[in-house]
């Protein structure tokens, strides 16, 4: 047994191809590129992170804010980092100012987090710790890094990130929701019915239901068909054809052409090779071929940290199991966990503030302090909904001059297709409510039985 | 695979369901409700300019008298459009420029004293919203205790009387090229059949609930009855300075979303597709109703709780504004039936962004 591990450790360390790596590298880069110019052309620096007056922070965060129009700025550091990235240029330098400035931009304001922006978080962590700059780059081309040749494990590493994504994405889709109710497609794929010829389809019961099953086979399923070698090319297809109809179906941005991305660090470096060939006059490789030294010990220290990061990916998305209550209902634990167009919820959420003093009571008008995103993000979010009742007592207690305000919500929130009913307790001061308390204790409970993941 | 097993139960014959057109719906509600309501409102203003003309040609009690039956009337027809702004309507900010009240009572005092025709504020710019359009009319016409002294006034006074011509004309301006965009925006509106967020059904029904929430829930009732802040105002209503207007525009703006809703045309003929017959399509259910009839329903409730403020509404926020205020609970059900449910069903966002999701 023991023999067997420190086997595989060895067998980690095992000198590979860098090619597969580098063209992951320089298509990543080149679609984060693409990503920052179109949330700028979009004008989404502007409307969502410039102009609100108040931010959705994430917990203990929230010096993390957009800093007015030099937001840009920001904006623009992550682009160039992420042409350098692509180009393989003083890549450690480029990938560590990329990873700042992406998160940084995350952390402004927690009412944009997507799975797939938590995906590019996570992923260009990993990079920051893998040499994806030994092939197919400036670094290469002038010589900067020691060799072609990648140890198996930095390969590895985001292959097996790739499929904690899918696989974890599949298994949250094992409820009753989505297997026995065809929830929440059957809600949202009428809405699509004006989609050339498929769309004819979408108001059809059984439609829905092959479209979630369809769904959780396809996630469980395709890290096992890129892994084995004989059917990667099948898989290959199938995640095309499934981004695609994706794509087509809903809103998701990049999403899928980054998961396309992904599904092609699975094949060898030599089918790339072949092709790239073509190229090799203009980006030669260097030529050094050295073995990798058993001495390098920083990229050994990084295999560490890679492994400590890929551990906690597999561990973060049951911490779940913790909370009481129904995940859908209180969202402890929803994020940073590939629930994936998991769950339709539209909330609608207003705050009674009283005043016991003078007896006088009031309803603050959301669209105040709140952008339309904001306010319906906010509206079935509790951790959002406690942020904003604390800036609203602050808010009131300092223009106003009040000292001791309760805040009570009337909120409420229809889930997967279920008739609305209320979400928060009415008769609970929600200013008294901290984030260390359990959700269950300031929202109804939640009467409907959601069974599995 | 697995869901063509599990459809075991389903009806054969409908292996494949009629889906919802939208084009067809998009059609009905620019021919058989917009644009009519937009023709109606717009002749309404050609009366308003026909009798300020006459007024000012010829100050009497009379004139005025028919010049402010013409302003009531075609205020009421606003009601009818208030809430179609989009396309023509949003690009000449035609809600801002005709209805946005409280009127700033100073600048218009400022503006209307001298005024010769030429000197006035530019009516296109944002700053000048509140003294201009009806409640700007609101104020000047209806701050008389008589008839009589009104035209008395107006008479010896140009600056004030060459305002209000400048007013009416104004919104007869506005009402004209909208109309006028209508001929082309129609086309564009009904082939804009998409699922985005930009396409028609879900532009119109984000401004359809906006409006709802905004301007008939929140400005004609909820904001002078003090829901949003620790004091009442009064002053706050809609057509303040008139007598009985608050409540016969209120009246008109609930009329006006209760028939778009249940799809009813213009002229009252036809019941055509509408949120209600797309809800029954899509066979969305409240216990042992549909999510139609329990809205349709809501707003007969708060038709009749209205119906219970007889004095006028700046009055009742004085003297009971309990009664104001149940009739703000009563818009309220609405509001979270339709933000929640209604929107659900439709998968229509109500954040105007095409943002990303995942």
């Amino acid at each position: 047994m023991r023999m067997g591990i420190s086997h595989f450790i060895q067998g980690l360390n095992k000198p590979i191809p860098a090619t597969s790596l580098a063209v992951f590298r320089i298509l990543f880069g080149l679609l984060m590129a693409v990503s920052m110019l179109r949330f700028t052309v979009n004008g989404w620096i502007e409307s969502i992170y410039i102009d609100p007056s108040f931010h959705f922070s994430y917990y203990g965060l929230d010096w993390i804010k957009p800093i007015g129009i030099y937001t840009y700025v920001i904006f623009g550091i992550c682009f160039i980092s992420s042409i350098t990235v692509a180009l393989g240029y003083r890549y450690k330098l480029s990938s560590l100012v990329f990873i700042l400035s992406f998160l940084y931009i995350e952390g402004m304001d927690k009412t944009t987090y997507l799975n797939h922006y938590y995906f590019i978080s996570v992923m260009g962590l990993l990079l920051l710790f893998i040499p994806a700059q030994r092939a197919y780059s400036i670094d290469s081309l002038i010589g900067r890094v020691p060799s072609n040749d990648i140890p198996l494990w930095s390969l590895r590493a985001p292959q097996l990130f790739v499929c904690i994504v899918y696989f974890y994405a599949g298994l949250s889709k094992l409820n009753s929701d989505w297997l026995l109710h065809a929830q929440p497609l059957a809600t949202w794929l009428p809405g699509k019915t004006d989609i050339p010829i498929i769309g004819h389809f979408f108001e059809t019961p059984w439609v829905h239901y092959l479209f979630s099953w369809g769904g959780a086979l396809y996630d469980l399923s395709i890290p096992f068909l890129l892994i084995f070698r004989r059917t990667r090319s099948f898989a290959f297809v199938l995640v095309i054809a499934f981004h695609v109809l994706t794509r087509i179906l809903f809103p998701i941005g990049m999403f899928p052409y980054i998961m396309i991305v992904g599904a092609m660090l699975f094949f060898p470096s030599s089918s790339y090779d072949r092709w790239l060939n073509q190229f090799k006059v203009i980006l030669k490789n260097n030529g050094n071929k050295f073995l990798l030294k058993p001495s390098n010990y920083r990229l050994n220290a990084a295999k560490y940290v890679v492994a400590v990061l890929l551990f906690f990916q597999m561990i973060l998305p049951w911490r779940y199991l913790y909370y009481p209550g129904e995940l859908f209902w209180t969202e402890e634990g929803f994020r940073f966990s590939w629930r994936v167009m998991l769950m339709e919820k539209q909330g609608y959420t207003i705050f009674r503030i009283l005043d016991r003093e003078t007896n006088k009571s009031w309803t603050a008008q959301n669209s105040m302090f709140l952008t339309p995103f904001q306010e319906k993000q906010m509206s079935f979010q509790p951790d959002m909904i406690l942020e904003y009742v604390r800036f609203l007592e602050e808010y009131y207690c300092s223009t106003e001059g009040f000292e001791n305000l309760e805040i009570y919500a009337d909120s409420f929130v229809s889930l997967n297709g279920r008739p609305r009913v209320r979400f928060v307790d009415p008769t609970i001061d929600l200013t008294i409510q901290t984030d260390k308390d359990y959700r269950i204790k300031w929202l109804m409970p939640f009467n409907n039985d959601i069974q599995g993941i | 695979m697995a869901g063509l097993l599990l459809c075991s139960s389903c009806d054969t014959d409908s292996f494949v369901e009629d889906t919802w057109d939208r084009e067809p719906m998009l059609e009905y509600w620019a021919d058989e409700i917009i644009i009519p309501s937009w023709v109606s409102y717009s002749s309404q203003t050609d009366n308003m300019v026909l009798a300020v003309d006459a007024f000012s040609d010829d100050p009497t009690a009379i004139n005025y008298d028919v010049f402010k039956a013409s302003v009531l009337s075609a205020y009421s027809g606003w009601q009818w459009v208030s809430f179609l702004e989009i396309g023509p309507g949003e690009a000449e900010s035609a809600r801002y420029r005709t209805n946005t009240f409280p009127a700033d009572t100073a600048k218009i005092s400022n503006a209307a004293t001298n005024y010769n025709g030429l000197n006035g504020p530019n009516f296109m710019l944002p700053s000048t919203y509140s003294e201009q359009g009806f409640p700007a009319i609101d104020f000047l016409l209806n701050s008389f205790s008589s008839s009589q002294t009104a035209a008395i006034y107006f008479a010896n006074n140009d600056g004030p009387l060459l305002y209000l011509v400048a007013l009416v004309g104004e919104l007869n301006e506005i009402s004209k090229t909208v109309l006028l965009e209508w001929n082309s925006y129609r086309t564009v509106f009904i082939s804009n059949d998409g699922s985005s967020a930009s396409s028609s059904l879900n532009k119109i029904a984000n401004d359809y609930i906006f409006h709802y929430e905004k301007e008939l829930r929140a400005g004609k009732i909820g904001i002078p009855a003090g829901v949003f802040s620790s004091n009442t105002y009064p002053r706050k209503v809609e057509a303040f300075y008139s007598d009985t207007w608050s409540s016969i525009l209120f009246t008109e703006g609930l009329r006006a979303h209760s028939r778009f809703f249940n799809g009813v045309s213009f002229d009252s003929l036809l019941v055509g597709p509408s949120f209600a017959q797309y809800l029954d399509h899509l066979n969305v259910r409240r216990g042992d109703t549909t999510l139609s009839f329990v809205i349709s329903d809501q707003f007969n409730i708060t038709r009749q709780t209205s119906e219970t403020i007889t004095e006028t509404y700046s009055t009742t926020i004085g003297q009971n504004v309990f009664k104001m205020l149940s009739l703000y609970d009563d818009l309220q059900v609405n509001t979270i039936n339709m933000k929640t449910d209604m929107l659900q069903a439709f998968n229509v966002k109500v954040d105007y962004v095409d943002a990303d999701g995942d």
